[in-house]
């Protein structure tokens, strides 16, 4: 029987091969050496799997597994940048369109691009709360600005093209005819065709406004833009250039600025503008208009 | 210290693709490696440790350490192989039970003899034969690992206190075992203690 308690030392001696077995009772001297029989070199039996090892290595090799899983990390680490850079545009379109929402402004790339009637809402909008902010486009009339005239209205730059003044007058014609037969009331404080026309829609109101800010009645405005396309000769360049180069328009020429671009009645050719007909619009300016 | 060194060496070699070294490697710790399957007996200690070999090789480029964390991974793959495989038997079909019962039995037995009969692995057999599953596993780790007490309860999972505890029993069970060869190790462990 053992009857003293090992210590740390000699057992840790005795387990890593260290212990002098001279010194050692005999019961642990056996431990000893059998501890130094159990770490004696390996023995060609043991060794006879090293060609499978190698083989499986070598095949490893061959397969490129070895590479295999910087390669997936990688890719992982890829894809997690690509979902950030799709989650950041993500963000940043609707925190842009939230924006949007609330000034009820959209930036001068989306404005420019858009469909008439879109703008003219964003028009109506902006006209309700008379301030003018982002694309809104002062008329001018002969050198003088919007504010200047009676109306002291605002036209989104969205009015401004021939097809949405063509468009307009068009709807508005039918629209009054329509309101005619149906004998509707309907008078919006505008003037044009006829007193008491429908105009409580709020592009008429704008297109009525855009009259007014050129010292004409609606009927007028409406009668020099249907007349225009159909005048070859006189036809405006889509440009309001007879180039066809893009012309920013100009803003205070003499008496005959303002020069409303027409499209193309058949869609070929550039025809000369015809001048003094329908203002265009200045610049683009962030200046509010007073009532 | 400069087998610490050479031996870092050897496994970046093996790692960038190099035959030799990855021989080298094999030949330091197939048979510690094997002789630790044998002493914590395992039924087939061979293919153990041909899985471990090839879960080695598979994941060396992975690999990051000096050569204790080698040596280190090296059991610690086996140790997990052990374990699987006696999850795997424990939800073996009942055709195998059959093995599975002989296998169960076998920790406990002191007529079990693994494997082939070397010097070696009858040292081993002799050394741990007395001892319960866990105090196997930290001798032979001490001894055939070349680890310390604190690298065994990393690797083991447990504190060093307690794998010192262990070692400190198993020694003496050993040394009682040797003095009183006659003594019969059952199941329970405690038995011979209690003489």
């Amino acid at each position: 029987m053992i009857e003293e308690p090992f210590s740390e030392e000699v057992i840790d001696a005795l387990l890593s091969g260290d212990s002098n077995a001279e010194s050692l009772p005999l019961d642990l001297k056996r431990i000893s050496q059998l501890v130094s029989v159990a770490n004696s070199p390996a023995t060609m039996t043991e060794l006879a799997m090293q060609d499978t090892v190698i083989s499986a290595y070598r095949n490893a090799l061959a397969t490129s597994d070895l590479g295999e899983i910087p390669e997936r990390k990688r890719s992982m680490i890829s894809r997690f940048l690509s979902a950030k850079v799709a989650l950041a545009g993500l963000a940043i379109a609707l925190t842009g369109g939230t924006a949007a929402a609330l000034t009820g402004v959209l930036p001068v790339s989306f404005t420019k691009g858009t469909n008439p009637s879109v703008s003219l809402a964003n028009t109506a909008a902006q006209n309700s709360s008379n301030s003018q902010v982002g694309t809104d486009t002062k008329v001018t009339d002969g050198g003088s600005t919007a504010s200047d005239s009676n109306s002291n209205t605002t036209i989104n730059q969205g009015i401004l093209s021939t097809k949405s003044l063509y468009g307009l007058c068009n709807a508005y014609s039918h629209a009054f005819a329509s309101t005619t037969t149906t004998s509707t009331s309907g008078s919006s404080g505008s003037q044009g065709l006829t007193s008491g026309a429908p105009l409580t829609a709020t592009a008429f109101a704008e297109l009525n406004a855009y009259a007014k800010s050129k010292n004409e009645t609606l009927t007028e405005l409406c009668t020099n833009i249907e007349r225009l396309p159909a005048s070859n000769s006189n036809r405006p360049s889509a440009m309001g250039n007879p180039s066809g180069t893009p012309q920013t328009p100009s803003v205070g020429a003499s008496g005959q600025t303002g020069q409303v671009e027409f499209p193309p009645a058949t869609g070929k050719g550039m025809g000369q503008s015809e001048s003094g007909k329908v203002t265009m619009p200045s610049k683009p300016s962030r200046g509010s208009s007073t009532n | 210290m400069s087998d610490q060194l050479d031996l870092v060496t050897i496994i970046e070699k093996a790692k960038a693709g190099d035959e030799a070294a990855m021989g080298e490697l094999f030949r330091q710790f197939a048979s510690p490696l094997l002789r630790y399957l044998k002493g914590r007996r395992v039924i087939d200690p061979e293919d153990i440790a041909s899985e471990t070999w090839l879960s080695i090789i598979a994941s060396l480029s992975k690999f990051q350490g000096d050569g204790g964390d080698f040596r280190a991974w090296i059991f610690s793959t086996a140790r997990r192989r052990i374990i699987d495989g006696a999850r795997r038997a424990s939800v073996r079909p009942k055709l195998e039970q059959i093995g599975e019962a002989e296998s169960a039995s076998a920790p406990n037995d002191p007529s079990f003899t693994p494997g082939a009969g070397s010097e070696a692995d009858q040292a081993v057999s002799e050394l741990v034969d007395c001892l319960t599953d866990e105090q196997r596993d930290v001798v032979l780790l001490r001894v055939l690992g070349g680890f310390s007490a604190a690298e065994v309860a990393k690797i083991v999972g447990r504190s060093e206190g307690a794998i010192r505890v262990i070692q400190h029993r198993a020694i003496k069970k050993m040394a009682e075992n040797i003095s009183n060869p006659n003594v019969t190790f059952g199941t329970t462990a405690a038995f011979p203690l209690m003489k």
